[in-house]
């Protein structure tokens, strides 16, 4: 095995450009894993496809690198089958609110126990700077240069209208608070989203570090109910320019509600019996 | 004697034509026959016209034969058709029969009334297999067993009245008919038969090998197998997940797949296309999943309610970039089980996708078969490492280059295995690379599991005499109309074997010397192309010359490929 240096590109630390709002994420899922009970060898970070959805090269847990758009099930699948392992999802805004759409709908509706933390930049940074599906109306980028013509869609609001188990916010320029948010996720007993607001510095001019910093607002914990979700709608909607940060929505579910546990499926040794199955078929 | 008969249903969907030949089929099992069969619908859920076909014989047969010796026609298109048919005595109720053939006999029975004696008009379709079974002298009360059998989920009047149809219509037959009733000599010394189609006995074999986790989409003609998992997911602890869409389903089985549950995903041929990179996925991880790819006929939607052999290439070449997939074709129902079990098997020693590609024809199709007898089967899981073993193996190479290009694996869980599954080309340890030199190795690591697959590949073998002037080369679904379609050749003076192809990839080892030990070589294929013919010439050279190639969305059948082989014969020697 070739010895790695510090400057290869798939060395042992992140290749992300100086100043890029991964490394504040980065810190900040190192630091939860840190408190959190499960042992590395117990984790699993499934990434997507994209800058921050590489960051599983550098974990010290199991870790995948999937495919664009889907983590959530593939994550979904190892969860499945060992439910005593701590799994996470990191992905992009392309990967998670565009092409793996589909899956974060149908996520929030099978409530797996995952952390699925998304690394919003509003633009696709890995193929060089198109605009995501969170990017602004009137957005520049290679593939819509004479600006973007579609609104950003929400997907904080979407995921509290369908009630998902816990929606929050965080932002890759407050590591403490990102880190606190993380760590109530991963004892979250299902699915539980994390938006993560981030500049990407080289693609994304107008969201800059400062842009987004005077943004964001942390959510007032004592005047804000978290288990409301029309409170949680309101403030999702927010349309004055502000980005609230924060747990948005974590609605106390009945034990119904829970996703089946199911046992570990991954040590079968011996064949399964089939007695009753061939009686069932059998003519006489 | 006659050594078979062949009946055939024809009605309206919605009529209970189904469910009609699915309890005459169990009564003639029951009564110790052989049976094959097939069921034609149109894609539809009421209106449209279907049939069921069944096929009970005293010996073993492997197709559901062609004309039929009885029609029942349930509604007057049916009918209308019964010349076309060239059945020979046609039961029939509304309509009159057109009278121009008399070698026909057209037999009457007043159907809705008797049913409506009985109860309700809608079991009429009780009322003709009662006939039928008389005419066929199959015995009444096993008849009344088998719909106990197949209604237990209606309430008792219902079933009470079902029954009482079928009664009057044997009474009727037996009252009106006597001189059309035939008599065929059950088979001696045959041990326990099941009755069933390849789709269920694909989900018992992946039971049976311990697969625990199925992900799938619904999609004709492979739901069966999604039907039949979910209800053994309570009594054998599954998990079975009809998920949002197809690159869901098989992402989501690759990750279990990664955890260490053996995995599958049934679908057809528009979901597979889905799950391509999904498959280049499994194979760049190495990750093992089984799929099942029940083909019909495309392109596109294609016909969702028949059978065809057109994926062969789409299968072989799913996904993007070069990597180890092993791909399996069963050609008999007993082949849908022992596959599907030794599939997963084959997923965790070669840690790679495993596709089983099967058809309408055998998947859909109920036949009778023995039991699978399996005194010796073990599961193999592989190589799996314990955590005992990763102590020793410090710093952990996931993707260890070896001689056979197997790499031991751990699981998520194990201390000691930690490592970084990457879709993209990676080192040993499983960190990224780009270096040509690593590339080149992982890449022909990767693909000597291939190597070591085809050595163990079972060799392909000759049905029939090993000398023969023709050899009818083909797979899956047509094999079984192929080598009874040899047989008759044989008997009528061409000697005739057949080989059919079970292992796409690898190919069996044997296969250049086996063809080219050939004397003439024809292709039997439900596609346009000829693919099992391209992929033949592709490995060995070999062109076959002589093709029977069909593309119309029926199964083939031994009379066809018969008249076709001679077809071959005097378009050569014009």
């Amino acid at each position: 095995m070739n010895a790695l240096t510090k400057n290869d590109p798939h060395g042992r630390t992140p290749n992300w450009c100086p100043g890029c709002g991964n490394f504040g994420i980065y810190a900040a899922v190192n630091q939860a894993l840190a408190q959190c009970e499960a042992k590395p060898h117990q984790t699993v970070i499934v990434g997507g496809i994209g800058c921050g959805a590489n960051l599983p090269y550098w974990s010290s847990t199991y870790g995948i690198n999937s495919l664009h758009g889907r983590p959530i099930p593939v994550a979904t699948g190892i969860a499945m089958a060992n439910p005593s392992l701590t799994v996470l999802v990191v992905a992009g805004d392309g990967d998670t609110y565009g092409i793996g759409i589909g899956h974060l709908i149908h996520a929030i509706r099978r409530d797996t126990k995952l952390t699925c933390i998304v690394f919003n930049n509003g633009v696709y940074g890995l193929t060089k700077g198109q605009a995501s599906p969170t990017a602004e109306r009137g957005f520049l980028g290679p593939s819509t240069p004479f600006g973007n013509e579609n609104p950003p869609l929400n997907p904080i609001a979407l995921a509290i209208t369908m009630n998902a188990g816990f929606v929050a916010r965080g932002f890759a320029g407050d590591i403490p608070y990102l880190r606190d948010i993380i760590i109530q996720a991963l004892q979250h007993p299902g699915f539980a989203l994390i938006d993560v607001v981030q500049p990407c510095v080289t693609f994304n001019k107008s969201s800059s570090h400062a842009a987004c910093q005077s943004r964001i607002r942390m959510i007032n914990e004592s005047a804000h109910d978290s288990s409301n979700q029309l409170a949680a709608l309101a403030l999702a909607l927010t349309n004055d320019g502000s980005i609230p940060i924060g747990k948005l929505y974590n609605p106390i579910k009945h034990p119904e509600t829970k996703p089946r546990t199911l046992q570990n499926l991954t040590s079968v040794k011996e064949s399964t019996d089939l007695k009753n199955s061939w009686k069932k078929i059998s003519p006489i | 004697m006659p050594s078979e008969l062949i009946i055939r249903i024809c009605g309206t969907a919605g009529q209970g034509v189904d469910l009609a030949g699915i309890i005459l089929t169990n009564t003639c099992a029951a009564a110790k026959f052989h049976v094959f069969t097939n069921a034609e619908h149109y894609n539809s859920i009421k209106g449209g016209h279907n049939s069921f076909q069944l096929r009970m014989a005293s010996r073993p047969v492997w197709s559901h034969g062609q004309n039929p010796h009885i029609l029942i026609a349930m509604d007057p298109w049916a009918l209308e058709s019964a010349i076309a048919s060239k059945a020979k005595y046609v039961l029939y109720d509304l309509g009159n029969p057109p009278d121009a053939n008399s070698d026909i006999h057209w037999l009457h029975i007043p159907m809705r009334k008797i049913a409506q004696d009985a109860g309700n008009e809608v079991m009429k379709n009780m009322v003709c297999i009662g006939a039928c079974a008389a005419l066929c002298s199959l015995p009444i009360d096993e008849l009344r067993r088998q719909i106990s059998r197949f209604l237990n989920k209606k309430n008792e009047q219902v079933v009470a009245q079902n029954m009482e149809s079928a009664a009057l219509g044997f009474a009727y037959a037996e009252q009106n008919f006597p001189s059309y009733l035939h008599h065929m000599s059950a088979p001696q010394n045959i041990g326990p038969l099941i009755v069933s189609n390849g789709n269920t006995l694909a989900a018992l074999g992946a039971i049976r090998a311990g697969c625990k986790f199925v992900a799938a989409y619904p999609m004709t003609p492979s739901s069966t197998i999604l039907h039949v998992m979910a209800d053994h997911a309570n009594t054998h602890e599954l998990s079975v997940h009809h998920v949002e869409d197809e690159i869901a389903a098989a992402t989501m089985a690759i990750g279990a797949g990664i955890a260490g549950a053996r995995a599958m995903v049934p679908t057809s041929g528009g979901g597979y296309a889905l799950m391509g990179e999904a498959i280049s996925f499994a194979g760049m991880i190495e990750a093992p999943v089984v799929f099942f790819q029940v083909q019909r006929p495309g392109p596109s939607t294609g016909l969702p309610t028949r059978t065809g052999q057109g994926d062969l290439r789409q299968v072989l070449h799913a996904g993007q970039g070069c990597f180890p997939h092993i791909i399996l074709s069963p050609s008999t129902h007993e082949e849908c089980y022992v596959f599907a079990r030794k599939a997963f098997d084959l997923a965790d020693r070669y840690q790679c996708p495993v596709t089983v590609l099967m058809e309408k024809y055998l998947a859909e199709n109920l036949a009778s078969l023995p039991q699978p007898q399996e005194p010796n089967y073990n599961l193999d899981r592989g190589e799996l490492l314990t955590e005992k073993q990763l102590k020793n193996l410090q710093p952990f190479r996931r993707y260890q280059i070896t001689p056979d290009g197997i790499s031991p694996r751990s699981l998520p869980g194990q201390n000691g295995g930690i490592h970084t599954a990457s879709s993209y080309e990676h080192r040993e340890d499983g960190s990224g690379t780009e270096d040509p030199s690593e590339v080149a190795a992982q890449n022909a690591k990767r693909m000597r599991k291939m190597e070591a697959a085809r050595a163990k590949t079972p060799d392909a073998i000759i049905h029939g005499s090993a000398e023969a002037e023709l050899t009818l080369i083909c797979w899956g679904g047509t094999t079984g109309a192929a080598r009874e379609a040899a047989e008759r050749l044989t008997n009528n003076g061409i000697a005739t074997n057949c080989l059919p192809i079970k292992h796409l990839s690898p190919l069996p080892p044997n296969m250049q010397d086996i063809l080219k030990k050939i004397q003439r070589p024809v292709l039997v294929e439900g596609n346009i192309l000829g693919l099992l013919g391209g992929l033949l010439r592709q490995h060995t050279g070999i062109v076959i010359q002589d093709r029977i190639l069909d593309a119309s969305g029926r199964p083939f059948t031994a009379d066809y490929i018969e008249q076709a082989v001679h077809d071959c014969l005097n378009a050569q020697s014009l």
